[in-house]
């Protein structure tokens, strides 16, 4: 028989009441397996803390969304957004479920070169590219999406020596409704800009006009954003069919679709409130389609959602390093993950489990890492049951940005290991050592010895 | 220069199809034989070459149908009728004057009988030269400066005086030889056919029809046995066949019913002796009747049992038991055959308007016809639509709401362009689990695809019908959304295709005309009827094989051989009249038939030299579906016609109406495709074996490239045979 679970004595106000304005206390069942695995044996095996991506969670919800729009639109293209994650491991499913690539920088190009993605199926979006990078892109025939003038007439310049003519969209940034209203990016719809710059395209000829995008912000809780935004843009697309008789070949929607993680400050649950794939599809292909293009000619629909196809796969595994209690009585734990790998703490309230059976008893508890900064707090009240050291807990909806924007930051970084449809686990990124931080270093000199003396 | 090359070959072409087409021939041999036969009395023969040329002539200068005359159509009766009357009458200025006359008598009577016969579908065959000829020998008897010919009376003085002693010789030869009756009387009757009772011209006339056609050969020696069989056993005048060699009647009608007019099979074998009697009857009972007044019944049997036969097929409810019609005459019962089987198995669905499915993406059929639940009696033809996850559930989370629902709320597209003939839009949708049995269809869609073909699509959301009552809706267009309207206990879409115009009409049979099957391994289904369970999605169009495999009439698609010292060639798309289009090789004239039907590419016919470039590429491109997908093969048949001679296709034309062996393979993959915003780069793989027994008898490999919308290249692999070709414009 397993020993039992030792849980220190705690004492909790009897509540008999009415529940409050929040309801009543979330018990969450604690987070034993991973897709069949045992989250201790991952720990022993992997170390702690560890990122853990299921392969099984990706396929499922690139497919749900894909399903979503193909049952309503009938040519859908996703591009998976290298900046959300570009493990090579994570591109290479989304590839192969046959999403193209969306990259928004030299770096994330060659990355996606260098995975065997088609050139041609490569949107190069970003507002920072180098005329290298824009002639390459050029003679590879990818789609490059102009962000402002300067980047049109630097293009304008390069397909003077390149020998194929430029793919090129415009990014256009307009009023969907929504607040903030993302206009640093691209030309502005409203004041006419992205029609000039249209007009400037064309009658360059230098240019090749494949389509339009936009991108009207991220986490867009209204799905309604997104049909304005659709209908605006077939509004261009009308325009330039009138002036220029050309036809676009896609309309990219860019990405920003919710995933099922809460914002902070948020009064319910993300996994309620957040629209679904289903939501925002019946959104975009509605208005896409009651637009003025005819059955035979609906332009390609790309999408680059990034955030709400992956968030929901990946899972930090961490492990309690200490219990302690604050100068006001409240509760804290310390765990060994922090947001030098959960960068995305600081706008959601990640849901986080534990990993053992526990009693029924939750304590309101701060969690923090183990970073010696003050910022370095995963929750800053959250239900817990009592955990006692060496105990693990599971911080979930972490597949998204964490992998890219995460820091070397007084820790290294851990491995981030796999876990395939079979239940096999893959490391797919190896924990770093000291020389992957301080091989790069040069050091002078008169530095090299500490001790002059010696 | 080249107009007179013309008018030349085209005098060449009605002549020798004249002849040909005695036997229902095109055959150039079997019409040079046939002229030669007709010259063992040179008399005879040059009095019917005149004739079928004055009727040719006079034809041509009236305006008549110049594919008619060039067919020999209106040549053969006459030709028939100057051959009668050069045996009959001795060569003077006034026979040639009555000859001509009887000639262009002969062409009216020929117009009568296509005029009068035709409104029934029927062939006007030999009548015209049985009206002529009786008609010109009567009259001939009070023509007083014609000598009646000795031709047929002093056969051996004849033969001396027209072919000298070596000709003489070789009639004894064959007077003399010893074969047995029955193939003697054979050879005779079939030289009696042109008015030459001996061997010799039996003989040749035999090899012809031999390298005419197996069939035909086989036909005639069956359908003299079975007279010769009946003779015998009814104790029938003998002398009919022996001396009057009216056996040719038989032979005839054998090739007419048996693999000409009605496809070969053993069934027409069958009624070739089954009809053998009612031959002898009419040849019994009209000789008697004509005996009266001295003329012989040539060939009225053959016409009325043909006639008849032909006539009563009309009746036939079940066209297609056995024997069939053929219904596309290809002058010959091999490819009729073939060609015809062939057709009927890959293009029975031709006369039917392509619906497409009325939705969006991937749904599962969660009822099909014949369905356990409502899909019963009138309404058996129906389907019911859903949307499944990979678990095969219809729903998310509990279902107990309706927009649980994979499929709610989902767009309902237009499967064709039509008129909206009636909708319904004001049906709530129920509750999961519940059935409006009041408004049993729900909100409904009625649209009108042509006169007697109506889609109905049923169960939709409340409100959601987004075009009225006769508005026109083209195919792919959103005309509503997917709901739980009507007898719907949860959401699903209904369809059914009907003949008239209401809600609620009775269903009909009738084929989604080309969607992808994606349960187990995709497959591309063609006029086929989705089945209960079966993952069905719309196909995908591949633009670039779209715009490549559409050839513009007036279009010339050049290409130069890369492997064989740039030899290079030119095809010309060509449409006919009757909206065939076609392929023809410049250099050879032979000709690919084409049709394109908007999401498959199809070969359906191919004539002319098997050595040229055209003729392989109608062998890789036999089958083409317009739309790209991995993994998916395509398969046919070609017909065994579709191969040169050779020894095993001898043997199949012989055993052909019983057996066909000969079953060459196509089959197409998707090599590669290089997508591209400007056109895609295709690979297409295709493939043509023969296998008979284990042994590979054919195998070509093709390789067609395609990229910018175009035919880029074009190569072929075999153990004999490799080449490549790029095509240069198109």
């Amino acid at each position: 028989m397993e020993k039992k679970h030792y849980e220190r004595p705690h004492i909790v106000r009897l509540d008999a009441g009415m529940p409050g304005k929040s309801g009543l206390r979330s018990e969450l069942p604690p987070t034993t397996h991973i897709d069949g695995v045992a989250v201790a044996e991952l720990i022993e095996k992997y170390g702690s803390p560890l990122f853990v991506l299921s392969e099984k969670t990706i396929r499922n919800t690139y497919q749900k969304a894909y399903k979503a729009f193909s049952t309503r639109y009938p040519k859908v293209q996703f591009a998976w957004s290298y900046k959300t994650n570009y493990l090579s491991a994570v591109c290479n499913i989304f590839h192969q479920e046959g999403s193209w690539a969306e990259v928004v920088s030299g770096f994330e190009y060659e990355k996606a070169i260098a995975s065997g993605v088609d050139p041609k199926k490569i949107i190069f979006n970003g507002p920072a590219k180098t005329r290298e990078e824009l002639v390459l892109a050029t003679e590879n025939g990818s789609l490059i999406h102009i962000d402002h003038l300067d980047e049109l007439y630097m293009l304008v310049e390069v397909a003077e020596s390149t020998s194929q003519k430029p793919r090129v969209a415009i990014r256009v940034n307009m009023d969907t409704g929504i607040y903030p209203m993302w206009d640093r990016f691209g030309f502005n719809y409203e004041n006419g800009q992205a029609w000039d710059a249209l007009n400037k395209i064309m009658h360059s000829g230098k240019l090749e006009l494949m389509g339009l995008h936009t991108h009207i912000g991220t986490f867009i809780m209204s799905a309604n954003a997104y049909a304005v935004a659709a209908s605006k843009l077939a509004e261009l697309a009308r325009s330039l069919q009138q002036k220029f008789n050309h036809q676009l070949k896609y309309i990219d929607l860019g990405g920003g679709f919710a995933s099922k993680n809460t914002l902070k400050g948020s009064y319910l649950p993300g996994s309620d409130t957040n629209p679904t794939f289903n939501e925002y599809a019946e959104a975009i292909s509605s208005a896409l389609i009651n637009s003025h293009f005819t059955p035979g000619e609906l332009p390609l629909l790309i999408l680059e959602t990034g955030r709400a196809l992956i968030d929901e796969s990946g899972y930090i595994l961490s492990t309690v390093i200490a219990n302690k209690r604050m100068s006001g009585g409240r509760r804290a734990t310390i765990i060994d993950a922090g947001v030098n790998l959960l960068f995305t703490s600081f706008w959601y309230q990640h849901q986080v489990t534990v990993a053992q059976g526990t009693s029924q008893y939750r304590e309101d508890t701060s969690l923090y890492g183990p970073l010696c900064m003050n910022i370095d707090c995963i929750r800053e009240s959250i239900n817990l049951p009592l955990l006692n050291v060496n105990d693990h807990v599971v911080i979930h909806k972490t597949g998204a940005y964490n992998l890219t924007q995460w820091m070397q930051f007084i820790h290294l970084r851990p491995n981030v290991v796999l876990i395939d449809e079979k239940g096999e686990v893959h490391i797919v990124r190896e924990k770093e050592k000291l020389t992957d931080v301080s091989g790069s270093e040069l050091i002078p000199e008169h530095l090299v010895k500490i001790n002059q003396n010696s | 220069m080249p107009k007179v090359v013309t008018i030349l070959n085209q005098i060449f072409r009605s002549t020798l199809n004249s002849y040909t087409m005695v036997f229902f021939s095109k055959n150039r041999w079997f019409g040079a034989i046939l002229f030669v036969v007709t010259f063992f009395d040179l008399h005879a023969g040059i009095a019917g070459l005149v004739s079928l040329m004055t009727a040719n002539a006079f034809a041509w200068a009236l305006g008549l149908n110049r594919a008619s005359i060039l067919s020999g159509f209106y040549g053969f009766n006459a030709l028939l009728v100057g051959l009668g009357m050069g045996i009959s009458f001795q060569p003077m200025p006034q026979f040639y004057v009555l000859l001509i006359s009887v000639a262009l008598a002969t062409l009216f009577l020929t117009l009568a009988f296509e005029g009068v016969l035709g409104k029934y579908g029927l062939p006007f065959l030999t009548f015209p030269f049985l009206i002529a000829l009786w008609l010109a020998s009567l009259a001939a008897r009070n023509y007083s400066s014609l000598l009646q010919g000795e031709a047929g009376i002093y056969t051996l003085n004849t033969i001396y005086e027209r072919g000298g002693s070596v000709t003489m010789e070789i009639y004894h030869w064959f007077s003399d030889v010893n074969w047995p009756n029955f193939i003697k009387t054979y050879f005779k009757s079939l030289g009696a056919i042109f008015f030459q009772y001996h061997l010799f011209a039996g003989l040749l006339i035999a090899a012809g029809l031999l390298i005419y056609s197996r069939i035909a050969f086989l036909l005639s020696i069956v359908g003299f046995a079975s007279a010769w069989g009946f003779y015998l056993l009814i104790g029938a005048n003998m002398n009919e066949l022996n001396y009057g060699f009216i056996g040719f009647n038989h032979i005839l009608t054998a090739i007419a019913i048996g693999g000409f007019f009605m496809v070969a099979s053993r069934w027409s074998f069958l009624w070739v002796i089954l009809i053998t009697p009612i031959i002898s009857i009419i040849t019994g009972g009209f000789s008697e009747l004509l005996s009266s007044l001295q003329l012989p019944v040539y060939s009225l049997p053959f016409n009325i049992v043909v006639l008849l036969f032909l006539y009563a097929m009309k009746f036939r409810v079940r066209m297609l038991l056995k024997p069939e019609t053929v219904v596309v005459q290809y002058y010959s019962p091999e490819k009729n055959l073939y060609v015809g089987q062939n057709s009927r198995q890959r293009f029975k669905y031709r006369g039917y308007l392509p619906i497409n499915l009325p939705f969006y993406g991937t749904w599962t059929v969660n009822q099909a016809h014949n369905g356990e639940h409502t899909h019963k009696e009138e309404w058996r033809h129906a389907w019911d639509f859903v949307i499944t996850d990979e678990n095969g559930k219809e729903f998310q989370g509990n279902g107990l709401e309706t927009s649980d629902y994979y499929c709610f709320n989902k767009p309902v597209i237009a499967p064709a362009d039509g008129w909206v003939e009636e909708i319904v839009n004001n049906v709530p949708d129920n509750a999961i689990g519940n059935s409006n049995l009041d408004q049993n269809w729900g909100n409904t869609i009625v649209i009108r695809h042509s006169e007697w073909l109506f889609t109905s699509i049923s169960h939709l959301a409340f409100g959601s019908i987004k075009v009225t009552a006769g508005t026109w809706v083209t195919k792919g267009q959103v005309l509503a959304t997917c709901g739980n309207s009507g007898r719907s206990p949860y959401p699903h879409l209904h369809f059914q295709l009907q003949s008239t115009p209401y809600i609620g009409s009775p269903t009909i049979d009738y084929p989604i005309s080309q969607y992808i099957s994606l349960s187990g391994k995709p497959r591309l289904k063609h006029y086929e009827v989705p089945v209960l369970g079966e993952q069905i999605s719309n196909i995908v169009q591949e633009p670039a094989l779209k715009k490549a495999f559409h050839f513009v009439p007036g279009q010339n698609i050049d290409f130069v051989c890369i492997t064989d010292d740039a030899y290079s060639g030119r095809w010309k798309v060509v449409v006919d009249v009757y909206k065939n289009q076609y392929l023809e090789d410049q250099k050879t004239e032979a000709k690919a038939f084409f049709h394109m039907d908007g999401s498959l590419f199809f070969f359906n016919h191919y004539e002319g030299s098997q050595k040229c470039m055209l003729y392989y590429f109608y062998l890789a491109a036999y089958k083409v579906p317009l739309a790209h997908y991995d993994d998916i093969n395509v398969t046919d048949v070609f017909p065994p016609s579709s191969f040169s001679s050779s020894p095993l296709r001898l043997l199949q034309d012989i055993v052909a109406p019983f057996r066909i062996f000969i079953n060459p393979v196509y089959q197409l993959g998707f090599h590669e495709l290089t997508e591209d915003f400007n056109g895609n780069r295709v690979v297409l793989a295709s493939r043509c074996y023969l296998k008979i027994a284990g042994f590979d008898s054919l195998d070509y490999r093709f390789i067609i490239e395609i990229s910018s919308d175009k035919l880029q290249s074009f190569g072929i692999t075999s153990k004999t045979f490799n080449a490549k070709v790029n095509f240069t414009k198109s």
